[in-house]
């Protein structure tokens, strides 16, 4: 039963997220999209398509984390932990992220040619594993879609227009992959603190969306509230 | 021409047909509206024109020289009507009917000029039903404010174990804000709130997931009562047919009419039991079987020791609770 509370919630997440297929064209499209747009500046493109599939990934977890919430207090209430709610939804997201990532890593590694191919798919699949606990969290914080949009585009927008090497770069969540990507790419960047920085802003992003989460969540009304 | 009862029979069978603008008008002929309540009425000197259901649906009063059924109540066999004749001059009567009914005839017809007399006749079966149980809800001088706006100051409730409590009060009124403390979705400034046993919550707009079919939903909130999968869902099932819902139906929510969210609705906050239900005016959108229905169920869930707290703006459904909570500016009146 234990299980059936975290895999149910991620069923339902996945079927849910399966129905918007517009949505769902329209968010993988929209990396690819970079991608093709910088098609005759190969490390510029691999770059750029591999942090705007942030859009897809995050974007997919901030509606999801919209939708869900109206709802969520509910399951609260009905007898649901958020945490179980947020391992559900992680769970799923992850996998939609791994999925969109596979597809993408096939395009760029046929697009491009990486001088260091794994340093490529690792970028890739970093993103999407990032995307997943900032949209989330994102959702968690944002009053409506529109705010959560707005932080989307404005924090993808921002590490789009950077380096991985300028100083703000590395202050953003996606500065890890994006590293690894240049690095991929580029073969005079070094990694560095790549992998660790992107594993540690991945646990970060995760407990803000668990911790925004469990405070909306509902509370026994059994304390005086004095 | 026939008797008063025939006519009486008639009605109910207009009754039982849903058709209350008919029963209103066979009741214009048979009641004494201007002589003494509480006995058999058969004049037939009063006229009436029956008002279109619809408009008593939405609670628009009768037009002068009509005569309009407010609200129909079926108890075992007994059946109350509230029934408003407004004459030509303004002037406004009011009856509440009580028929006992044996088959399909009726047996006794009474009216009566308050409806605590009706309900009383109505309600023989309820002096049966067991003594509150224990306290399961209890609201002590609380507050709540929204910014600089108070919502609610020193409001007091408390819900045993088989009773019925309606939370009244004007838009604005803090009706669902109070609901939301004993759900624990709001917290209070100050007071306190207990809340002692398994929680169903049913808010006023439908939490539903607009592309999950209502199987699904059943099959999400299960695991969170305990409940497996298939025992979710044939629960689940169970209390829909009950409500109406046309039980199997594979639409997504976005799809369902407003009745039918509600009622799935309804369904999610009762699911695996429950010793507190807390209902936002639950019965929106619901068709007039539907929402007597719903007051039937609230009558069983009460006999099965449920403590029901229901948000209303419906001074007809006051009548069928077992006490008011009418929150105002100085607090909560009762």
């Amino acid at each position: 039963m234990r299980g059936a509370r975290i895999l149910v919630p991620a069923e339902m997440t996945g079927r849910e997220l399966s129905r918007r297929r517009v949505t769902l064209a329209l968010l993988t499209l929209l990396p690819l999209a970079f991608y093709a747009a910088l098609a005759g500046h190969a490390q510029r493109a691999a770059q750029t398509g591999g942090i705007a599939m942030a859009f897809s990934v995050a974007g997919a977890s901030i509606f999801t984390a919209l939708t869900a919430r109206p709802v969520d207090r509910r399951l609260v209430l009905a007898g649901y932990r958020p945490h179980e709610l947020v391992l559900a939804r992680l769970a799923l997201l992850e996998l939609f992220g791994l999925v969109v990532a596979a597809v993408f890593s096939v395009v760029m590694l046929l697009g491009t040619s990486p001088s260091d191919p794994l340093a490529l798919v690792g970028g890739v699949v970093g993103v999407a594993v990032i995307s997943v606990p900032f949209g989330l969290a994102v959702g968690a914080l944002a009053p409506h879609d529109l705010e959560g949009v707005l932080i989307l585009i404005g924090v993808v927008g921002i590490q789009l227009t950077l380096q991985s090497t300028q100083t703000l770069s590395t202050l953003l969540p996606f500065w890890g992959p994006q590293r690894l990507m240049q690095h991929a790419v580029d073969g005079t960047v070094p990694i560095g603190a790549a992998v660790p920085v992107g594993v540690a802003y991945t646990l970060a992003l995760l407990a803000l969306g668990a911790l925004l989460m469990t405070r909306s969540a509902p509370r026994r009304a059994v304390a005086a509230a004095r | 021409m026939g008797t008063a009862m025939d006519s009486v029979s008639a009605a109910y069978a207009a009754i039982t047909k849903g058709r209350l603008d008919t029963l209103a008008g066979l009741l214009a002929d048979d009641l004494d509206w201007r002589g003494p309540a509480g006995v058999d009425g058969a004049v037939p000197s009063c006229h009436g024109r029956a008002t279109a259901l619809e408009r008593m649906r939405r609670g628009v009063m009768a037009r002068p020289g009509e005569v309009s059924v407010r609200e129909f109540i079926e108890r075992g066999d007994r059946v109350l009507a509230h029934v408003v004749r407004r004459e030509l001059d303004g002037t406004e009567w009011m009856r509440f009917v009580v028929a006992e009914v044996r088959g399909r005839e009726i047996a006794s017809l009474r009216a009566y000029a308050t409806e605590r007399e009706a309900r009383h006749e109505l309600g023989g079966e309820r002096g049966h039903r067991p003594d509150p149980g224990p306290l399961r809800v209890q609201v002590i001088d609380v507050a709540k404010s929204y910014g600089a706006k108070r919502v609610l100051h020193a409001v007091s409730m408390e819900v045993r174990a088989g009773e019925a409590v309606a939370i009244t009060g004007e838009n604005g009124a803090g009706k669902s804000t109070l609901l939301g403390l004993c759900a624990g979705l709001v917290r209070a400034d100050a007071g306190s709130v207990r809340v002692d046993g398994a929680v169903g919550y049913c808010p006023q707009e439908p939490g539903l997931f607009d592309l999950l079919t209502a199987d699904e939903h059943l099959t999400l909130f299960g695991p969170a009562r305990g409940l497996g999968r298939q025992e979710a869902v044939a629960q689940g099932r169970l209390l829909l047919g009950e409500l109406g819902f046309p039980v199997g139906d594979r639409s997504q929510a976005r799809r369902l009419s407003g009745g039918a969210r509600q009622k799935l609705n309804l369904a999610l906050a009762l699911l695996g039991g429950v010793d507190v239900l807390l209902l936002d005016e639950p019965y929106q959108g619901f068709d007039h079987g539907s929402y007597v229905s719903f007051w039937e169920h609230v009558e069983r869930w009460r006999a099965q020791g449920v403590a029901v707290v229901i948000v209303t703006h419906l001074l007809s459904d006051l009548a069928l609770v077992d006490r008011v909570v009418e929150l105002t500016s100085a607090g909560s009146e009762r």
